[in-house]
């Protein structure tokens, strides 16, 4: 037991080791700016930092969550300083920034149950938020997802994210028996009472219809796919996936045919060749990165794709990841955030209370959903939607919800593991007498 | 819960389970056929490692080549500004430059970092970057010693002066002009129209694409025409074979009807009033529907169809110096030469109407084969290559590749075309002190509202011909006075150079 | 060389996920032997041997001066019920049984019943035990 901070400064070595070796091989190609090394030093510190705040506060909770999410800020970071090195000055700041916010939730928030007291408070936020970007907002690649306060750009949608997920766990928390068990009879099958189901179908109804209206399709797709799986998580009934998903083709087929961008995305889809030099250039010039990646890639700095692909440093990321590092470099991503995902989900099991694992496991369908999503469209697996790559992609809101998450469920784990052994004085603290 | 947590994460990891099939399908499975795709520019970038060789006419001058910015900058007379670049590349900047501007665009073709290649660029670009038998781009990249290569130097058979006259005298009008050597095959000559400045690609690509109208195609062979009157070159050589009485006197009133295995069927000449009395040499001169029509239903469709095969119809012209993909068929109807023809499409097309179409490449061999003796020599642009050390890797040989007529034969369809250029369609048109021969086309598009095309076959001098020339002329009205001119000049410029 | 730097991690990730599954395992193991932890004399000032060893049980035990415990200590800094032992939710728990010297868990007094953890060390009276897992010594 006394081995374990030993083992994690190497698992908080290995982000900080990516990075400087990243920054290094840029630097040796040219493509350095000095800006990045007291950047650089920066985040290293603030980072060492934390990890010495955790081992001073005697933190117990998952090890591995935090480190891997800093791998993929540090290949996020480097791939942004080789793609757009005035993107990647910013980017430190939001990550430096980032590993501040998980530190304060983990530690400032004491205990995530606190979160749980103001069920309406988060919904009623969420819905205000998405108001407000709808009517004051700037709209974007057809998107209206964002407006400015001040110099910065807001994009609510990343804050109502975190507040929609708040929300259901709570919400599921204190019903899941009644929606699971239901009292009224419909042929076969046994429906929970209006009174309960509303404000769950009322929340996620609104939100969905507020982001349609905002054209934010990715984001819509992803709540709705992470609220159904909560639901369908906490109650244990299957016959919730099997009602979303006519709700789920219904509601797209609609926006087929209403929103002539939907239409385009999917022709885009279907034939992205046809269009290579126009609409499709995209796609296309996306597969092209992927696929002159090869099995060990092109090398950092050495791909076209960066240069080609619309929103390299955004959504199609991945794209040049993929070209540079290849096969391997795009599976070690993949996998990276595969363990993200698994750590949530065994945070969630080793939760104490339910609204704690319901938290952890919506936080994980999240992560899962935004990954899987805009994977499958820079790889053609899907008509493609916009959203960021979490962790990796360029772009303040998202990396700060999504550091605000890791936070969140660094405590879950924490408070759980502290409460299995409840009122343990802290490790290593000197010997008796 | 726990039961649903370890469904769901078995799901998700299934996902992520295809995500990564999906990245073996492209990376490993599809790379090299993406590699291929338009609009990848991935190889061209890796031949920017090669000195890529440069493209001459037939008198050495230079019709593309690639130089170092200064240089460039000294030829063009101008600044030239930021280059694009392959990322992270060491090697010195090419650019491409093409010092007669708008001449050559399409046959020579464009070579561009942002658009790709066309035409010879693109067809002859292994020889350009000298890459031998089994070498890839692909293979280069992973070639890590920077020796400097350099590529092969390309003469064509073009001719410049001939080029500038076609061009210039097609300014304000679009279609297409080829000129041969009839003897040996040799493309003296390939215009398109409209036609633009390849130097200036890169930079007002938006410009020249909103100017439309095919313009990035070669309408020289990329494009088919239906050919009017010029058809009826074709249809002599079936009627000839088939034994007609060239001094058979035949009344032209106008219309005629024919009657053959139970159908009939009405031709209508375009001068209403008919033509009077026509042996062969004059109806070819006047260009008579009513002679070729009647006289090519009692030769019968197989007589037509054979010769329209003899001329090279329906196959591939063999011009491996452009790419194969590009060169568009000749046809009697539906892309080919069909078995049988009915006695209305067998008329209609004797004249060049119906669903015959051609290409001004293919145009310009049937009068070059005529002007030869009968033989259709294999075109050629490629004159010869040579290699960085100065050697010659590729030298022309001429050879035939149908042979549509016999001698005779070939002698007396030039005897009409002598003809039009003395009383018939042509007139006018004579060159003093040498002998023209020639043939016009009208061609009707089936749409009133649009002007025909204008075709213009020729070949000078008739008696020992050094150039063929075909024109067409989108929406010209008349041969005559639409393509006539054009082939003139370029005629004009062929004998000018040999005195 | 990044992608092997990713692939480090990665593999620093399994092993050490590895080695929770193993002492996982490991308890899993102990529920099958009869004892699950040891308490092992570190300092005394007389009465109890240095070195000697009391085997924790299945059904645990309690500790002080009175012998109506199942450890006995001659040590008069020891309440005649000090402390208990026991076993529950496969952890081994500690709890003070109203001493008046109190019951002390690295170098803190404990108010309420804590599980132990290997390593930890427990002072009662003026005797010092270090708690540690079961291993089978055979």
């Amino acid at each position: 037991m006394f081995k374990r901070p030993v083992a994690n400064i190497t698992l908080f070595a290995y982000p900080l080791a990516i990075l400087w070796l990243g920054l290094g091989i840029l630097y040796l190609m040219g493509k350095g700016t000095e800006q990045f090394v007291w950047q650089a030093a920066m985040f290293s510190l603030v980072f060492l930092a934390y990890y010495l705040l955790n081992l001073l506060l005697g933190y117990r909770g998952d090890r591995f969550l935090l480190p891997s999410a800093a791998c993929l800020m540090a290949i996020g970071l480097v791939v942004l300083a080789r793609i757009n090195p005035e993107l990647a000055v910013r980017q430190f700041w939001w990550d430096t920034f980032g590993v501040g916010i998980s530190a304060a939730c983990l530690w400032g928030l004491r205990d995530y149950r606190r979160l749980a007291r103001y069920q309406y408070v988060w919904a009623l936020a969420a819905i205000v938020l998405l108001f407000i970007t709808l009517f004051f907002g700037i709209t974007t690649g057809g998107a209206t997802s964002w407006f400015k306060l001040g110099a910065i750009g807001i994009e609510p949608e990343e804050l109502v994210k975190v507040a929609v997920i708040i929300f259901l766990a709570n919400y599921l928390a204190n019903n899941r028996e009644l929606l699971a068990v239901g009292t009224i009879q419909v042929w076969r099958f046994s429906l929970p009472e209006p009174r309960i189901l509303g404000p769950l179908a009322m929340m996620v109804g609104l939100s969905l219809v507020l982001l349609a209206a905002q054209k934010s399709l990715g984001t819509a797709l992803v709540f709705f796919a992470v609220s159904l799986f909560m639901v369908y998580l906490s109650t244990e009934r299957g016959m919730y996936l099997a009602l979303g998903l006519p709700v789920f083709l219904g509601t797209g087929f609609l926006g087929y045919k209403l929103f002539s961008h939907v239409q385009n995305r999917v022709e885009i889809w279907l034939n992205p060749w046809q269009t290579v030099y126009g609409g499709g250039s995209q796609i296309a010039q996306s597969l092209f990165a992927i696929g002159s990646g090869g099995l060990f890639g092109m090398g950092l700095g050495r791909g076209f794709g960066a240069a080609k692909i619309p929103f390299a440093e955004t959504d199609f990321i991945f794209s040049v990841i993929a070209e540079e590092f290849g096969f391997v470099g795009a599976v070690a991503v993949i996998i990276i955030l595969l363990l993200v995902i698994y750590r949530c989900f065994d945070i969630a099991l080793k939760a104490n209370d339910e609204f704690g694992t319901i938290l952890a496991s919506g936080m994980g369908l999240l992560f899962a959903f935004e990954a899987l999503i805009i994977l499958a469209g820079v790889t053609k697996l899907l008509p493609l939607t916009g959203l960021p790559l979490p962790w990796i992609s360029y772009g303040g809101n998202s990396l700060l919800t999504h550091m605000f998450m890791i936070g969140c469920l660094n405590n879950i784990s924490h408070v759980s593991q502290r409460h299995a052994a409840a009122g343990r004085v802290e490790l290593g603290k000197g010997l008796a007498g | 819960m726990t039961r649903s947590i370890k469904r769901a994460v078995l799901g998700l990891t299934l996902c992520f389970g295809i995500l990564s099939l999906g990245l073996v399908y492209w990376q490993l499975v599809k790379a090299d056929e993406l590699l291929a795709k338009p609009g990848n520019l991935r190889s061209v970038y890796e031949e920017q490692k090669i000195w890529r060789g440069g493209i001459f006419d037939r008198n050495g001058e230079i019709l593309a080549k690639s130089y170092t910015s200064e240089e460039a900058g000294k030829v063009l007379g101008r600044k030239i500004g930021p280059t694009i670049r392959p990322p992270g590349d060491q090697y010195p900047a090419q650019i491409r430059l093409y010092p007669k501007g708008d001449l050559f665009t399409h046959v020579v073709g464009t070579y561009s970092l942002i658009y790709g290649r066309s035409g010879l660029e693109d067809a002859l670009n292994r020889l350009l970057l000298g890459l031998g038998p089994g070498e890839s781009i692909q293979s280069l990249s992973q070639q890590l010693v920077d020796t400097p290569r350099r590529g092969n130097d390309v003469v064509l058979t073009l001719d410049s002066k001939i080029q500038a006259a076609a061009v210039s005298a097609f300014t304000g009008k679009s279609g297409a002009a080829v000129a041969v050597e009839p003897k040996t095959g040799r493309v003296l000559a390939m215009a398109s129209s409209p036609t633009f400045d390849p130097n200036q690609l890169d930079r007002k690509y938006q410009e020249i694409n909103a100017a439309g109208n095919q313009i990035f195609l070669n309408k020289a062979v990329s494009v088919t025409y239906t050919p009017g009157s010029v058809m009826k070159l074709v249809t002599s050589g079936g009627l000839l074979r088939a034994g007609l009485d060239v001094n058979a006197v035949y009344e032209d009133t106008g219309r005629d009807r024919v009657e053959a295995n139970g159908e009939s069927r009405e031709v209508v000449d375009l001068v209403k009033e008919g033509m009077g009395s026509l042996d062969f040499f004059s109806a070819l001169a006047r260009s008579s529907n009513t002679y070729f029509a009647t006289r090519a239903a009692l030769a019968g469709d197989s007589s037509f169809l054979d010769a329209a095969r003899r001329y090279g119809f329906g196959q591939q012209i063999p011009l491996w110096e452009l790419n194969a993909k590009n060169i568009r068929n000749s046809s009697i109807q539906k892309g080919g030469v069909p078995a049988k023809l009915k006695l209305g499409e067998l008329m209609d097309s004797s004249y060049g109407q119906a669903e015959v179409q051609v290409t001004p490449l293919h145009m310009a061999m049937i009068g070059a084969a005529i002007a030869n003796g009968g033989s259709m020599m294999r075109p050629a642009l490629v004159e010869k290559v040579i290699n960085p050390k100065q050697e010659i890797v590729y030298q022309f040989k001429p050879e035939v590749w149908q042979t549509p007529l016999s001698s005779g034969e070939a002698k007396l369809i030039g005897e009409g075309m002598i003809d039009a250029v003395e009383y018939g369609t042509a007139q006018g048109l004579a060159i003093d002190g040498v002998q023209l021969a020639a043939k016009t086309g009208t061609a009707e598009l089936g749409d009133p509202a649009k002007a025909p095309h204008g075709w213009f076959v020729a070949y000078a001098p008739a008696e020992d011909p050094v150039i063929a020339v075909a024109v067409v002329v989108e929406h010209g009205k008349t041969g005559g006075g639409s393509a006539g001119p054009i082939a003139r000049d370029m005629i004009l410029a062929a004998l000018s150079e040999r005195r | 060389m990044l992608v092997i730097l990713i692939y480090l991690f990665l593999f620093r990730v399994v092993t050490t996920l590895y080695g929770e599954l193993r002492s996982a395992a490991w308890y899993r193991d102990r529920r099958n032997s009869p004892f699950v932890g040891r308490l092992e004399v570190l300092t005394t000032e007389g009465g109890l041997a240095k070195g000697q060893v009391f085997k924790i049980g299945r059904t645990g035990f309690s500790i002080g001066r009175g012998v109506n415990n199942d450890v006995v200590l001659p040590d008069s800094f020891a309440s005649q019920d000090h402390a208990r032992l026991f076993y529950k939710d496969t952890e081994v728990w500690l709890e003070d049984t109203g001493s008046t010297n109190g019951t002390w868990v690295n170098g803190e007094r404990i108010m309420s019943r804590i599980q132990l953890v290997p390593g930890d060390y427990v002072k009662i009276g003026s005797i010092t035990f270090q708690y540690t897992r079961w291993q089978d010594e055979d």
